[in-house]
């Protein structure tokens, strides 16, 4: 017979916590409690393809920067991304890894920026991560892309966080050529950041 | 014995597009052609455990919840409640480690989503809308800095999603009663919004 306890005395059980690891005691014997994987999964499925069908991606641009010492900054002009920045260093030529040009996007599917940190993985040509603390995102002196953050707001990424926005719509994140197409990033620190982004979309 | 090409003329093949399909002949056999899957993953694995200490959870929330037509729902992030300012309250905020109200001192990760039509949700949530999109930051008070700089703010248009985490001991600060408030906006003045959260962090 199994008798289900819905309380249960000092002397019969005890549930205890050293560390950050549970243990149940039941009678003297002893036994450490796992937590199960708990988390939360998202995918999505995107389908070769241009123009404002949902989820249709032709153009990706997948790379790691760098920024000079505050108040230096890089402006990204995501209409078409080229390899130079405002007062950074060029430092991986920017390529649409699909078809091997500079990506030009008339709207963005997603993007995701990265401070990378001090043993951060990248690639042999890309340049080493630092500790820089914090760049600060948005408010681009002109054509600001405001589907990022709106009018002239900012927001920081410290060091080793990670930001993303990630669109299904079939307009996706529309970026205005000439208009509202760059987004700027500020490096806060007194050594160069460096960051990732990745940027895929279609080119029209 | 193979022979590379560098060139061809049309009599040896064609290289073609059909609408987003493209297409090889080589002497008369036509042959689609097909991009190899190609992206860019990263992923995170954090440890059950609380305080300063990189990749520790020990709180998370996964919830669903409507802002009302025009209106706008505040999250105070130090201690989730299941309460809005002007939206409805729809899925009791849980931490789904514990099963207790939700207690951040330090965030590791957001996720905002604004929902569309047809988007899978719980049976008890609510059901997702056309709503045009939401506006994320500047409350009124104790505004929470961490996503938004200052009383910046950003937008999520319907089926765009936005995700911010971070590696650092530190985690992104929260402060009880100073820096703990996140404004959400339903921009529609037709329908209600609905929206998903996902917040995980540590409790001290």
């Amino acid at each position: 017979m199994t008798t289900t306890l819905t309380s249960f005395s000092a002397a019969q059980a005890t549930l205890s916590l050293t560390g950050t690891s549970p243990t149940l005691t039941v009678k003297g014997n002893t036994q450490a409690q796992t937590i199960p994987s708990c988390g939360y999964s998202r995918s999505l499925s995107f389908t070769y393809g241009t123009g404002a069908t949902a989820l249709y991606v032709d153009t990706m641009a997948n790379f790691v920067r760098q920024i000079a010492v505050s108040p230096g900054t890089d402006t990204l002009t995501v209409s078409a991304l080229a390899g130079t920045s405002t007062s950074g260093t060029t430092v991986a030529a920017m390529t649409d890894v699909l078809n091997q040009a500079t990506p030009v996007f008339a709207r963005v599917r997603g993007i995701l920026l990265e401070l990378l940190t001090t043993g951060d993985t990248v690639g042999p040509s890309d340049p080493t991560p630092t500790a820089a603390t914090a760049v600060v995102v948005g408010n681009a002196v002109s054509h600001a892309w405001t589907a990022i953050v709106n009018g002239t707001a900012t927001f920081t990424l410290l060091s080793t966080e990670t930001w993303s926005k990630v669109g299904r719509s079939a307009a996706g994140i529309l970026v205005g050529s000439g208009a509202t197409d760059q987004l700027l990033l500020t490096n806060s620190d007194s050594v160069v950041a460096v960051y990732r982004g990745i940027i895929f979309g279609c080119g029209t | 014995m193979t022979t590379n090409l560098t060139s061809f003329s049309a009599a040896q093949a064609t290289l073609s597009v059909t609408g987003t399909s493209p297409t090889l002949s080589v002497k008369g056999n036509t042959q689609a052609l097909t991009i190899a899957s190609c992206g860019f993953s990263r992923s995170l694995t954090y440890t059950y455990g609380t305080g300063a200490t990189a990749l520790y959870v020990d709180t998370m929330a996964n919830f669903v919840r409507q802002v009302a037509i025009s209106g706008s729902d505040t999250l105070t992030v130090s201690a989730l409640v299941g309460t809005s300012v002007s939206g409805t309250t729809t899925t009791a905020m849980t931490d789904v480690l514990s099963q207790a109200t939700p207690v951040f001192a330090r965030m590791r990760g957001v996720f905002i989503e604004l929902l569309t039509t047809n988007d899978t949700v719980g049976a008890s949530d609510p059901t997702p809308t056309t709503a045009v999109s939401i506006t994320v930051g500047n409350a009124a008070a104790n505004k929470w800095t961490a996503p938004v700089d200052s009383t910046g703010t950003w937008t999520i248009l319907n089926a765009e999603s936005w995700l911010k985490t971070t590696r650092t001991a530190a985690g992104m600060a929260i402060a009880s009663g100073s820096n703990d408030q996140l404004k959400i906006l339903n921009d529609s003045g037709a329908v209600v919004a609905v929206y998903r959260g996902i917040l995980f962090g540590c409790s001290t």
